[in-house]
């Protein structure tokens, strides 16, 4: 069997697109709207859930013969919040900048409803490979959402992009103002519902 | 090898009993391995906040404890009769403690000019506010650095950045009658040179850092009065108008001669009694300058 056969390239790059974890399976959507508001910390929550879907479906994945049925969503969430108590740990030690940063979605990341979702819909009845492939493309999946939702409520909310200005001075000298309502939340409700009608125009066989 | 029945109720509860004491083994050797490298970023950290009070800014992290060593002067903590506390180090002061305890930093900012760094502790919308302020000889203030535990990114995170603390800089901390004054209003609002504009779209957070501001350094006023006003003693009992004067100055306060007394810069180095003794800063009580002691406590 190769690495990337093609099963597992599915696994990979379907929810990349039709398959996507926001637009078409709908799940994540609170942490869509709770850390867009500015560029860096989507990209920051798009890579931390990527690394703690990819590993918890690892680990998931190889236990999976030996999970209780009853107590199966229990094991799954130990098993979440051990890794993600250990790697903010880890970071705290030895990249404290970057854990200060992130130490606010923690919380966010063990309730991210992506990971208990591929967790229970993949990870439990796959092999560890394709498990771990299939966290990757759902984290990546999550990340081009938030990174899409992040860039035009940065953009058209403050006039900056990874916190340079991109919004040149005179155009605020003739009269053009920040849309203020780009920071507030139910913005990026209703950027995210633009995401999901662009997808959806231009994949008919979602409609 | 008999297949094992993973539904019936033993293997549920064996299961869930192992794999909690094996997350919890786990949890426990991570937490304790890591500790030492997690408490010295904090302290770091820390440091690194009471340097942007003084403006100094972007310094390498590798740098930091040298920079703090060579700006801080000396460091003084009160209690709320404004006594000094005999042995302790200001930074050893958790920002849970102050309104207890009164740690004040005396230092040199980065223009050169003797400042005291004021520790400051407050509330903002979801959490707690910290911040540690500057301010010179003539009640001015010449730098200040606030941050946050959980503020609104992008709105009222904002008060961790540069661009608002730069505002500080310059303006007066009382008004014209002699009362503290120094507080944040609505963005555009400000009228005195004591009103600091806030951040838009974060009216709480920005109130909360006015009201730290307002409540914690009319703390700092009130106890430096009971006491001795910092900068006006000269060395020991010869502070004017203070109710205890001679325990107010930040010298060695039972040292046995005054000459004794001032080769003390803080309260730290003066663990052995009436004697001054730098190996004594672990400030522990008791120690007497004993490095052991200071490990066992």
């Amino acid at each position: 069997m190769s690495l990337l056969s093609k099963a597992n390239k599915e696994a990979l790059t379907s929810p990349l697109n039709l398959n996507n974890p926001v637009v078409v399976q709908v799940l994540g959507i609170c942490s869509a709207l709770a850390v867009t508001a500015q560029l860096e910390p989507a990209i920051v929550m798009g890579l931390s859930v990527t690394i703690i879907t990819a590993f918890s479906n690892l680990i998931i994945s190889l236990i999976r013969k030996s999970i209780p049925n009853r107590i199966r969503i229990i094991v799954q969430l130990v098993v979440v919040a051990a890794l993600v108590t250990i790697v903010s740990q880890v970071l705290k030690a030895f990249a404290y900048d970057v854990s200060v940063q992130l130490s606010v979605y923690v919380g966010l990341i063990i309730t991210n409803c992506i990971l208990m979702g591929r967790l229970e819909a993949f990870a439990m009845m796959n092999k560890p490979w394709p498990s771990f492939l299939d966290g990757i493309g759902n984290g990546i999946g999550y990340a081009i959402i938030l990174v899409i939702v992040g860039f035009f409520r940065e953009l058209l909310g403050a006039g900056t992009l990874l916190g340079f200005q991109v919004v040149p001075d005179w155009c605020y000298e003739h009269g053009y103002v920040n849309n203020g309502m780009m920071t507030m939340p139910a913005m990026s409700l209703i950027l995210v519902g633009c995401v999901i009608w662009v997808h959806r125009a231009y994949n008919k066989d979602l409609q | 090898m008999a297949k094992i029945n993973t539904n019936s109720n033993v293997y549920t509860i064996i299961y869930a009993s192992v794999m909690v004491i094996i997350v919890a083994f786990l949890l426990a050797f991570v937490s304790s391995a890591l500790k030492p490298a997690q408490d010295a970023n904090v302290a770091i950290d820390k440091k690194k906040q009471i340097l942007a009070a003084l403006n100094v800014r972007g310094v390498q992290k590798s740098d930091v404890p040298a920079k703090y060593e060579e700006l801080i002067k000396e460091t003084t903590v009160f209690d709320a009769d404004g006594n000094v506390i005999e042995c302790a180090d200001a930074f050893d002061v958790d920002t849970k403690e102050i309104g207890e305890k009164f740690p004040v930093y005396k230092a040199v900012d980065a223009n050169g000019t003797e400042v005291s760094v004021f520790p400051l502790k407050g509330r903002g919308l979801w959490g707690g506010l910290w911040g540690y302020i500057a301010i010179d000889a003539q009640g001015k203030v010449t730098g200040a650095y606030f941050d946050h535990e959980s503020e609104t990114a992008g709105l009222g995170a904002l008060i961790k950045d540069e661009p608002f603390q730069s505002q500080f800089a310059g303006r007066p901390l009382f008004d014209a009658d002699g009362n503290v004054a120094l507080t944040v209003v609505k963005k555009g609002d400000a009228k005195e040179a004591y009103e600091v504009d806030g951040v838009t779209g974060a009216t709480l957070t920005s109130k909360g850092t006015g009201e730290m501001l307002k409540s914690c350094l009319q703390a700092y006023v009130d106890v430096l009065k009971k006491g001795c006003p910092m900068g006006k003693a000269e060395g020991c009992g010869k502070a004017e108008g203070c109710e205890k004067a001679e325990k107010g100055c930040a010298g060695c306060p039972n040292a046995a001669s005054e000459e004794e007394s001032h080769k003390c810069k803080s309260g730290s180095d003066c663990c052995k009694s009436g004697k001054c003794d730098k190996s004594g800063s672990c400030g522990k009580p008791g120690c007497d300058g004993d490095k052991a002691c200071c490990g066992q406590r």
